[in-house]
């Protein structure tokens, strides 16, 4: 029989409990309270799976004592890893050059700040002005970016990607895909892309997911039976060089052509890209896809209702007031949604906890109301939040103390791109079988 | 063994006795870092020996040992890691309750990271013993929570 001897709570008063002999000690009753401090530090599937140890442990997410010491953890441990890892904030953004008219440059960012920054050149075709370009995935892969424009000639839109080292100035263009050059009676409409590397095949690879538009064009002269509108997957790998059809399989039935996706540029990490997409604009209902490059599979995690619960008690915007922003980043190892109630300056930031189980999203975070805020950015190497203001300038926003701390640099509203970038002296022609 | 320290002539060494009566010598400054030493101190004297009831022979030169590290600036991730090498959940468990007791902060830290990084694959049955906690969950609620949760247990070999 267990001999379960009280122990007075906290760490800062006397403890009060008689200890027959050594032996007992083993089976002492450990109090809440200072319990707090080790389930505070378990990873958050084991924290949910210990919710059945006894009922106060399955009330730990409501409570805000408790939240406050998760949230603390989460925090000191992503400074750390950022510490360990090291690397430097890198900025892709859009500088007006005159009215209406902008050039993109990149900067590397050695503490944060935009006057300690150092302005690498991007390589050729994208050095360019007055073009469309972006980085795919947002990051950098072992040093690596991979760097992507959109031209449209006409009614054609053609993709041009490169691989690029800026540590070693190497770039390698991605040859074009042949099944993008299309037959005529259908026009590409391109919804999203991924770059990133699976380290099972030690192979960099790009994903692209393309649909079609028909073209009326009386001179075409495939029989329309013979024609084909399906979403096109693709994926190249750089170890082949080329690129390759992949067949689109959705688990569960999901329409990824259905899906909006607002921003065709997701995220990636340890292996496996995602973007988020809506089904319904007007209320911000979703699905995270994702795309495992180790085993070419997808999978998506809708969000639950619970998820936006708390934002109903945001001011809300008369033209659109079910409608809900969001972003999704990396937040410490972790896919994490920066969601807002349209045009309302209160930002809830949730973590998702296991890939595929809609449960497992969990809020974390609030920032605001900060009336300056617009737009979250990225986050940075400290595990703060980078936001664009409504007087365009970017900030820094400190997930546990709120402070804003300014960068130093404006630009447009939808064009920036931030991450973390550790150089790294890979050689990308290497890599090619 | 009782034993009054003498009035020592440098006021650097405290006097620390055991629950089971041992008596332990440790430099004024690592007795600084534990704020329940220290307060005894302060009410008390440093040329008494502090009696710490709730903390024994077994566990309290662990604790010294780490403090003589903290106090020149040696504790480095290899050094935890050493620390905590050959001890059992059981004695870890141990050492964390009795730097709860000293209030010990930095210790305390470490520890609690020790025993979560221990108990992030334990079974629900094992933590309940280790924390000796009893199960309020009637069979039906554990079960509907167990279901409502099951993804947290996948992927899961809940060992002993």
């Amino acid at each position: 029989m267990e001999k379960c001897v009280p122990m007075a709570a906290g760490k800062n008063e006397d403890l009060k409990y008689e200890v027959s002999n050594n032996n007992n000690r083993i089976n002492v009753h450990i109090a809440d309270d200072i319990a707090f401090s080790i389930l505070s530090k378990l990873p958050i599937k084991s924290l949910k799976r210990f919710g059945c140890v006894r009922k106060s442990w399955s009330l730990l997410f409501e409570n805000p004592y408790f939240m406050n010491m998760l949230r603390n953890h989460f925090l000191y441990n992503n400074n750390r890893h950022c510490s360990d890892y090291g690397g430097d904030t890198f900025l892709f953004l859009y500088e007006p050059l005159r009215p209406h008219y902008y050039r993109a440059s990149f900067y590397l960012l050695s503490n944060d700040k935009f006057e300690d920054r150092i302005k690498l050149d991007l390589p050729p075709p994208f050095d360019g002005e007055d073009i469309a370009m972006y980085i795919l995935s947002s990051v950098s892969v072992n040093g690596i970016f991979c760097l992507g424009k959109d031209t449209r000639r006409g009614i054609v839109n053609s993709f041009q990607a490169a691989l690029w080292n800026p540590a070693t100035a190497e770039v390698m263009g991605i040859p074009p895909s042949p099944d993008e050059s299309v037959p005529p009676y259908r026009d590409p409409f391109f919804i999203f892309h991924g770059f990133g590397y699976d380290n099972v095949r030690d192979d960099y690879k790009l994903i692209r997911y393309i649909t079609f538009f028909q073209v009326v064009d009386e001179e075409e002269d495939v029989p329309y039976e013979d024609r084909s509108y399906d979403p096109l997957l693709q994926i190249y790998s750089l170890r082949s060089n080329s690129w390759r059809i992949l067949d689109v399989n959705i688990p569960d039935g999901y329409d990824i052509s259905m899906i909006d996706f607002e921003k065709p540029v997701g995220v990636y990490m340890d292996g496996v890209c995602h973007w988020w997409g809506t089904t319904d604009f007007g209320n911000g209902e979703g699905y995270l896809v994702s795309f495992d490059l180790r085993n070419e599979v997808f999978f998506t995690t809708p969000t639950p209702v619970e998820l936006d619960m708390d934002l109903s008690r945001d001011p809300i915007s008369i033209e659109w007031p079910d409608a809900i922003d969001r972003r999704l980043v990396v937040l410490n190892e972790s896919i994490a949604l920066i969601s807002n109630r349209f045009k309302a300056t209160t930002f809830h930031i949730s973590i998702l906890v296991e890939l595929g189980v809609k449960e497992s999203w969990i809020k974390l975070f609030i920032v605001g109301p900060i009336p300056s805020l617009d737009w979250p950015i990225a986050v940075g190497k400290k595990g703060g939040i980078c936001f664009r203001q409504t007087n365009d300038e970017l900030v820094w926003i400190d997930l546990s103390t709120q402070i804003i701390d300014e960068i130093g640099v404006k630009g447009e509203r939808y064009c920036y791109q931030m991450g973390i970038y550790k150089e790294s002296l890979l050689c990308i022609g290497g890599i090619n079988d | 063994m009782a034993q009054e320290a003498s009035s020592s002539t440098s006021s650097k060494t405290i006097s620390l006795k055991t629950g089971d009566g041992e008596i332990f010598e440790i430099e004024a400054s690592a007795a600084k870092q534990m704020k329940t030493v220290q307060r005894l101190i302060d009410d008390l004297g440093d040329d008494i020996t502090i009696p710490l009831h709730n903390v024994f022979s077994k566990e309290l030169p662990k604790i010294i040992e780490y403090y003589k590290k903290d106090i020149t600036g040696e504790i480095t991730k290899d050094f935890e890691a050493e620390f905590v090498k050959d001890l059992n959940d059981d004695e870890v468990k141990v050492l964390f309750l009795a730097a709860n007791y000293l209030d010990a902060n930095k210790l305390f830290e470490f520890l609690s990271q020790n025993i979560a990084d221990r108990l992030e694959s334990k079974s629900v049955e094992y933590v309940r013993k280790y924390f000796g906690v009893e199960n309020d969950f009637t069979p039906e609620e554990e079960s509907k929570l167990r279901e409502e949760r099951a993804w947290s247990f996948r992927g899961i070999k809940e060992d002993e």
